[in-house]
């Protein structure tokens, strides 16, 4: 008989509720090298993401005289999770890297720098469970940090299935021992949702639920972009003269 | 009045027309910059972008390799300039030369150049060269003579400084990039600069 253990009375393992998330912090320009920057911590998980560019792009024949291109890296540090994570791009890596990129592709206007590439570098300092939904959050605060021009901050969220019930940001226990995650990135101003990815099984109408939530809390993590980038500048007197 | 605004803030004021794009009837700005607005004049300033050559631009590039009938010149941008000149440079060399054109895919070319011999050369945030100058280029003047140095801003963020109190000028350039976005900058930088901070 399997024992119920990742929720009591209605509240999780952390004492939070179905449809909160954990603590977000973000913090823009934090490096002085990059043309952008952000430093992120959403629960346990410590992030760092910048930005250069746009430049020259090379290899050449890579190049579009159309549009730029767009390469996202997300890397785990080897000190970042339990066992040493070997430091050479893994499987799970390349793809979160790839789909990324793709989600970050539509929100940037890269036609406006032809034949060039912006890169976009995140490191996880510390993993606990929604890796890639942070690094992009991150990665879309460092691109606006960098002056380039976007539809809009993107933020990023998941919702999961643990026991039967729907929850939003899972944690690591939840993650490791719940039934279903659900990353989505959304670009709020447009109601598109850029990406999205499942792992385990859901019924169709728990799908729609876990979609709704996601959404919410994307809703929430977008809040606290905004922010962030606000927050660099906050001597800065609005209003005035 | 101004506020700062961020990618995807919607912008209700008609008559900006920069940095926003639209979208169901909608305005939206596309970047992290400052909405000013006065009457029947708004705008939105980046706060910091990269530099893009622009046609009429006056630039200090710094030579990175020379061909037959020119040089290639790198501007602190996305894209290398060519200019065209039948004069020997060397790679390195500092010039200030003015773009004569950019096309769709920006291939750049410049003309009216000028060397400059000797002096230093350092980078700034293009976004911050409006301030660097000044209205009527007040504030350049102002530290061409509190310094005593040859100084030349180009608009691609580059600024070379030569005799007089380098050190000072680069430090002073520092403190405008940072507080850029304040207001009274020139008389905190007059003051700054005769001591009585």
């Amino acid at each position: 008989m399997k024992e119920k253990k990742l929720m009591k009375k209605g509240k999780r393992l952390d004492g939070r509720g179905k449809e909160d998330l954990r603590d977000i912090t973000i913090e823009a320009g934090k490096l002085k090298r990059a043309d952008g920057s952000a430093y992120l911590e959403w629960g346990g998980n410590k992030i760092i993401a910048a930005v250069y560019g746009p430049r020259e792009c090379f290899p050449r024949h890579q190049r579009s005289p159309y549009k730029a291109r767009l390469d996202y890296y997300y890397r785990l540090a080897p000190f970042s999770v339990e066992d040493r994570a070997n430091p050479k791009p893994s499987r799970r890596g390349i793809e979160i890297s790839k789909v990324s990129a793709e989600a970050l592709s539509d929100v940037v206007f890269l036609e406006y720098f032809p034949n060039t590439t912006i890169d976009v570098y995140t490191v996880v300092l510390q993993a606990q469970a929604g890796t890639r939904c942070a690094a992009l959050t991150a990665a879309s605060v460092a691109l606006a940090d960098a002056g380039i021009p976007m539809k809009g901050l993107m933020p990023s969220c998941a919702a999961g299935k643990i026991e039967g019930e729907v929850v939003l940001d899972l944690s690591k226990d939840e993650d490791q021992c719940g039934e279903a995650d659900l990353p989505i990135a959304y670009l709020p101003n447009k109601d598109e949702i850029t990406l999205m990815q499942m792992d385990g099984d859901m019924t169709p109408k728990e799908y729609e639920e876990a979609v709704d939530l996601a959404v919410e809390g994307c809703m929430k993590v977008y809040e606290i972009q905004k922010k962030a980038l606000k927050e660099k500048y906050r001597q800065f007197n609005e209003g005035g003269e | 009045m101004k506020k700062i605004v961020v990618p995807g803030e919607e912008i209700e004021d008609e008559n900006v027309r920069t940095h926003v794009y639209r979208d169901n009837g909608k305005k939206y700005s596309m970047i992290h910059g400052v909405l000013y607005k006065t009457e029947g004049y708004s705008k939105i300033i980046p706060l910091t972008h990269r530099y893009m050559p622009k046609e009429g631009d006056t630039v200090i590039g710094i030579v990175e390799s020379v061909k037959y009938g020119g040089c290639i010149v790198k501007l602190n941008a996305p894209y290398d300039a060519f200019l065209e000149t039948r004069e020997d440079y060397e790679i390195g060399d500092v010039v200030s030369a003015k773009v004569e054109s950019v096309s769709e895919v920006k291939d750049i070319k410049l003309g009216n150049e000028r060397k400059f011999h000797g002096g230093e050369v350092f980078d700034i945030d293009p976004s911050k060269i409006k301030r660097i100058i000044g209205k009527k280029a007040s504030m350049v003047t102002m530290i061409k003579e509190k310094t005593g140095s040859k100084i030349f801003v180009g608009q691609n963020g580059r600024v070379w400084v030569k005799d007089g109190d380098i050190e000072k000028v680069e430090e002073v350039m520092r403190k405008i990039e940072r507080e850029a976005h304040e207001t009274g900058l020139t008389e905190k930088i007059e003051n700054y600069l005769t001591g009585d901070k």
